[in-house]
């Protein structure tokens, strides 16, 4: 099989979080309610309710396209989308057509170590329609309800130009993304819960630069699940491509379960959507004063705050990466470095012990207990050697699980550290002592027999010593006593 | 008489839309001062509705007195009498005009010429938004739905092939057509190019006069269902109320005269949100043409027997 080019281009959905609805006053917190309960006359689209927009839903957008480094329009446009499906009230869906907030933008990213920059066509926002619900509805067997919980819902839609070019990337370019608007605090970006969605345009061709038939991917809801169809999708098409046969101009829908792209039911006329203007909104003009106010509040992005990571604390671009990902862990890790200067070890501690504690518990680092006070506590006491590292590992298990501080796991559980050199060295004089084969063996240059001595010195004081304490105990007292 | 306020002085929150960049909320009444009256109530800021303007409402002591209201100027748009309007009606307005001289105000011939555009315009901005508005009475939600329907397209098509009259399904087809993509452009859009010329003459209008009276209608009222056959005719009737309804201007139609027991209708329009002009214009001629409506003949026959 020849090479094939893939080309891909991502449209992303993600839910702003506003307190109130994009048009309406009712509450967007409804996960975990009864249907319809997050509903008004004007969410439903009842005749004679009018829609009022929450400027909020301004803000967060302008910040998102700001972030993206896009150019923002003066005048913000509201258009009616026209179209006739049960979820949508109204009849129409308020969305942005020519005048969107934010056009010609960028998303970087890093991809295998280098900087990859995804071109943003537009950002613009629209409201969300309602739900149908086929199971577990009273009516009857053959009817659908409709849930208009999420109806007007605020969403912001970015279009990327077709600028990716492999599966992985358009998982690390909507990884990027979900990084972003958390950074930003414009959205939870959570996909599995459908506030961050993806549908993406694939096309394969043999050239570089060539642009084959363009199929639409749609019910990805996972970054996995990106990747899978993606990958699916290239592998399918280039299969047709090498037998000759016509790969169609279609939209496909992910099947998680068969691990497929299906068909979806093609509609037999082409839609139009009618948009224009809708009479129920003036156009909103953006001043640059508040424009400034928000590029002046940005924070530091993802992307620059790793790179920062890896020149200013020598991380390794994983660790930059990972840490850098999510700005809680960010925060958290720069916090940290305040109280201990050690970032190699901070971010060791961090990347493993924190995350995977964080990750059995299925807690953010915002739902946790530890704060980076009561971490540093704990590094503090591993650093003076103290504790031992695998004491220090399941104290911090137990302040995970209880909340209480290292002195107080401590404390509780009666473990008297030997902290003390003193004590350790009797104890490390007495294995010496009972093990003299073990000794002649190391001084006979035998390095196995001195990890037993370790070990048996570790055994004697139940595992309270510090292994490099230990260590360094023994080797001063092998060396006088040789 | 009936007045239609400014657009965006009356709040449309709980007014079923028809086409809501024209829509406006206006009394119908007996007397100038009663829908003076009812439209300070009316009016006023609402924040349920974005279109509805920040201002205080209308309020009556901003009417001006006849003295105040004799030093207003009127403007005449010569395109309003022009040969598509019946000759008795012309003269009506015609010979009112010259009394209002008499009583010494400034008459000034004025012209709106984008006036014979403005009708197709109206059309195709009314019901282009009239088609999307509607759209909400698809089944689903709110109102009637058809019976024994087995799709959802079936629902859809039945729903509003029952619940809707041969007029607005009418006005659907033409909205929907004059949005359609291909269409837009040459329909829709030319429409609010069009609208905004309009405006543009009232602005260049008010830079002469203070308020400008024109026929209401050029024809008397036809009967009812009469031109049911000829949609065009009908609507040309709206000749002269649309171009201040495309402006959002503040108009009040007053009958001011009777023939044949038809009234003749006079068209009293100010600036936008002078509806204190407008009212003090109006109540004006009132007083001036003190025109006593003509009691029905009841048709013989009819009357109650014991009587």
């Amino acid at each position: 099989m020849d090479n094939v080019y893939i080309t891909i281009g991502l449209e992303v959905h993600c839910q702003l979080s506003t307190k109130a609805k994009m048009f309406c006053r009712c509450g967007t917190d409804y996960i975990g309610t009864g249907p319809n309960s997050f509903t008004c006359p004007i969410c439903l689209g009842l005749p004679g309710s009018l829609p009022v927009l929450n400027h909020r839903v301004l803000d967060l957008a302008l910040q998102l396209a700001l972030a993206l480094d896009c150019r923002i329009l003066p005048t913000v446009v509201f258009h009616r989308k026209n179209y006739f499906y049960p979820d949508l009230p109204k009849g129409y869906q308020i969305s942005q057509f020519d005048f969107p907030i934010g056009v010609d933008g960028t998303i970087d990213f890093a991809s295998q170590g280098q900087r990859k920059s995804v071109r943003v066509k537009r950002v613009h926002v629209e409201e969300d329609a309602g739900k149908l619900v086929h199971e577990g509805i009273r009516l009857s067997p053959d009817h659908s309800g409709v849930d208009f919980n999420r109806s007007g819902i605020p969403l912001a839609e970015i279009v990327t130009e077709p600028d990716i070019h492999t599966p992985e990337e358009a998982r690390e370019c909507l990884m990027m993304f979900r990084s972003l608007v958390r950074y930003l605090g414009v959205s939870d970006g959570n996909m599995e819960e459908g506030s961050l969605r993806c549908d993406a345009n694939v096309s394969i061709a043999h050239n570089p630069g060539e642009v084959g038939v363009k199929v639409e991917v749609k019910n990805m809801n996972s970054f996995r699940s990106v990747y899978r169809a993606l990958s699916f999708e290239v592998e399918r098409q280039t299969k047709l491509l090498s037998e000759q046969k016509p790969i169609v101009q279609e939209t496909r829908h992910w099947d998680e379960m068969k691990h497929i792209t299906i068909p979806s039911r093609s509609k037999e006329e082409a839609e139009d959507y009618r948009y224009f203007p809708d009479p129920d909104l003036l156009p909103f003009s953006i001043d640059e004063g508040s424009l400034e106010t928000l590029r002046e509040k940005l924070p530091e992005l993802p992307l620059e705050r790793k790179e920062r990571f890896m020149l200013q604390h020598e991380l390794t671009e994983n660790e930059a990466g990972v840490l850098a990902s999510s700005k809680m862990l960010a925060d958290f890790f720069e916090e940290c470095l305040k109280e201990l200067n050690k970032p190699k070890t901070v971010c060791n501690w961090i990347m493993t012990e924190v995350l995977r504690n964080l990750k059995s518990m299925k807690k953010g680092l915002s739902e946790s207990e530890l704060t980076p006070k009561t971490f540093i506590e704990l590094l503090r006491m591993v650093d003076k050697k103290e504790i031992s590292g695998t004491i220090a590992k399941s104290v911090l298990e137990e302040m995970f699980a209880s909340g209480m501080s290292a002195r107080e796991v401590i404390a509780k559980r009666g473990i008297s550290f030997l902290s003390n050199e003193k004590e350790l060295e009797s104890i490390v004089l007495d294995v010496i002592e009972k093990n003299p084969q073990s000794v002649a063996d190391y001084l006979g240059g035998k390095e196995k027999a001195f990890h037993f001595l370790v070990g048996q010195v570790m055994r004697q004081t139940r595992g309270q010593a510090s292994p490099e304490m230990v260590k360094s105990v023994l080797h001063k007292q092998l060396s006088a006593g040789g | 008489m009936g007045v239609r306020p400014t657009y965006g002085r009356v709040s449309r929150y709980g007014v079923v839309s028809f086409a809501s960049s024209l829509d406006q909320v206006g009394p119908i009444s007996r007397s100038v001062p009663d829908a003076a009256v009812l439209t300070h109530v009316l009016s006023g800021e609402d924040p349920m509705d974005s279109t509805c303007a920040p201002y205080p409402p209308f309020s009556n002591a901003d009417i001006p007195a006849p003295e105040e209201t004799r030093k207003m100027r009127i403007g005449i748009p010569r395109e309003y009498f022009s040969s598509g309007v019946d000759k008795v009606i012309a003269g009506e307005i015609s010979s009112i005009v010259r009394r209002l001289a008499k009583e010494g105000f400034d008459i000034i011939e004025i012209s709106l010429p984008h006036t014979d555009y403005a009708l197709e315009a109206y059309y195709l901005v009314a019901l282009a938004e009239a088609s999307s508005n509607l759209a909400r009475f698809d089944g689903v939600l709110y109102g009637k739905r058809a019976q024994g329907v087995k799709t959802l397209i079936d629902m859809y098509r039945r729903t509003r092939s029952e619940g809707f009259g041969n007029e607005v399904k009418r006005r659907i087809m033409l909205g929907t057509y004059a949005l359609s993509s291909g269409y837009y452009d040459e329909f829709y859009l030319k429409g609010m190019k069009v609208r905004t010329l309009v405006r543009q003459d009232f602005e260049h209008a008010y830079e002469q006069c203070d308020i400008v009276l024109t026929p209401s209608s050029p024809c008397f009222p036809f009967k009812l269902g009469e031109k049911i056959s000829d949609p065009y005719q009908m609507y040309l009737t709206d000749v002269f109320t649309v171009p201040s309804a495309m402006a959002g201007l503040p108009s009040l139609s007053l009958n001011c005269a009777y023939r044949k027991g038809l009234p003749v209708g006079l068209q009293v329009i100010a600036g936008p949100f002078r509806e204190d002009r407008m009212f003090g214009m109006s109540r004006f001629l009132e007083d001036m043409l003190s025109v006593e409506p003509p009691m029905p003949t009841l048709p013989a026959g009819k009357e109650n027997k014991d009587g």
